[in-house]
């Protein structure tokens, strides 16, 4: 696990780095702009998917140029994770959508479409909590562990929460983008289970009962190029 | 530009880390006694050489080695998976031929309450309030009485039982 984070890390900051490089220079000529509908999956969370047999995970990306520099971007997604805690063992269920604004900060060279930019998401969850397992704690340990098995469902449960965007997205062939994004998120507000937490909120990743949540996506995208100006 | 490099380079950082689950809350409270005079009741006294065992534990729970003068409060684990739990209170513990051997049960119910993440869930108790600490009787009887002060146990501030003899 803990070398997936590594690998992670230095894949996420390689990128990064690269796209840096590869987009350093401006120019001031103007050239046609696609403001095309772009379109796309989370590759993260297709590969977690093949790789972790505890989580099954999709998510479709979306934006539009509205301006030169902004755009309307959206996320909708469904995730079905197993956790397995030090006290708990927990499914959690749902579907989430996020939709808000990015800003490309980046100028382009010639006709490039790179970008380098900042957004902000408002996003929101549905879904369930499963309950397996869990141990009741106890500082003495004099009887050994205690380990229960529930298999309670908690369903019906909300969250809702902001989201501020950083990435990059690059064509690397024609219409075609890879992006990188992170995420820093920020609950508004959710409906817990009784006498449980929501410990998993889908698209707003693991939560460690603050309000901070954090994530990421590797978008594979493509620009449907109905309109350039 | 810079800027954003540099924002999404410290959640890129953000996200590689992962916040140790140490549990730092109360959990499951234990049953806190202390022991009290028979005849001036509101004086506290301890037993010589006392220890406290969990019926069929090798480990103790508490040992003493106090006069009779000094003030002995002394916290139990109660079983988490059963609704009693049984404990042997041993009077001159070290000195097998005056070793006095009481056994007591605990009645309780439980209440299991979600803590944290990091702690799981704890087990909060109440006393029964016809047997909740029950003394089986036998020849010799070194503890004379038991009061229960409070049967609701969900901290370990105040004294749940006393133990008078």
């Amino acid at each position: 696990m803990k070398l997936l984070y590594m690998l992670k890390s230095i894949f996420s900051h390689f990128l990064v780095i690269f796209a840096l490089n590869a987009t350093a220079q401006t120019d001031t000529n103007t050239y046609k702009k696609p403001y095309g509908l772009r379109v796309g999956i989370d590759a993260f969370k297709l590969t977690k998917t093949f790789l972790d047999k505890n989580y099954q995970g999709i998510e479709v990306v979306g934006d539009l140029r509205i301006t030169n520099k902004v755009y309307v971007a959206a996320e909708l997604g469904n995730e079905n994770y197993t956790i397995d805690d030090d006290h708990m063992n927990f499914i959690t269920k749902g579907t989430y959508f996020k939709v808000g604004l990015d800003y490309n900060a980046h100028k382009n060279w010639l006709d490039l479409n790179n970008m380098i930019y900042t957004g902000i998401r408002y996003g929101a969850s549905t879904f369930s909590q499963t309950l397996n397992s869990y141990s009741i704690y106890d500082a003495s340990n004099y009887y050994g562990e205690n380990t229960q098995q529930s298999g309670e469902k908690f369903d019906g449960l909300t969250a809702n929460w902001l989201e501020f965007v950083a990435g990059i997205k690059a064509e690397v062939i024609n219409n075609v983008f890879i992006g990188f994004s992170a995420r820093l998120n920020y609950k508004i507000g959710d409906k817990k289970p009784a006498n449980f937490d929501n410990l998993y909120i889908p698209g707003f990743h693991k939560n460690y009962g603050g309000n901070i949540g954090v994530g990421l996506n590797y978008t594979i995208t493509y620009q449907i190029p109905f309109l350039r100006k | 530009m810079k800027k954003i490099a540099v924002l999404l380079c410290s959640i890129s950082m953000l996200l590689s880390c992962e916040k140790d689950d140490i549990c730092d809350q109360a959990t499951t409270p234990k049953m806190v006694f202390s022991f009290y005079d028979i005849t001036d009741t509101s004086l506290e006294k301890s037993p010589v050489d006392f220890a406290i065992f969990g019926e069929g534990f090798e480990t103790e729970i508490d040992q003493s080695v106090n006069g009779a003068n000094d003030s002995f409060k002394a916290g139990i684990p109660l079983k988490t998976s059963a609704d009693s739990s049984t404990f042997l209170f041993i009077q001159n513990y070290t000195d097998e031929n005056e070793t006095n051997t009481d056994t007591l049960t605990v009645n309780y119910s439980r209440n299991e309450v979600y803590v944290s993440r990091g702690c799981g869930f704890k087990t909060n108790f109440t006393l029964n309030d016809t047997n909740g600490v029950a003394l089986t009787a036998d020849t010799d009887n070194w503890i004379q009485n038991i009061e229960i002060e409070n049967s609701v146990i969900t901290n370990e501030t105040t004294v749940h039982v006393k133990i008078y003899f």
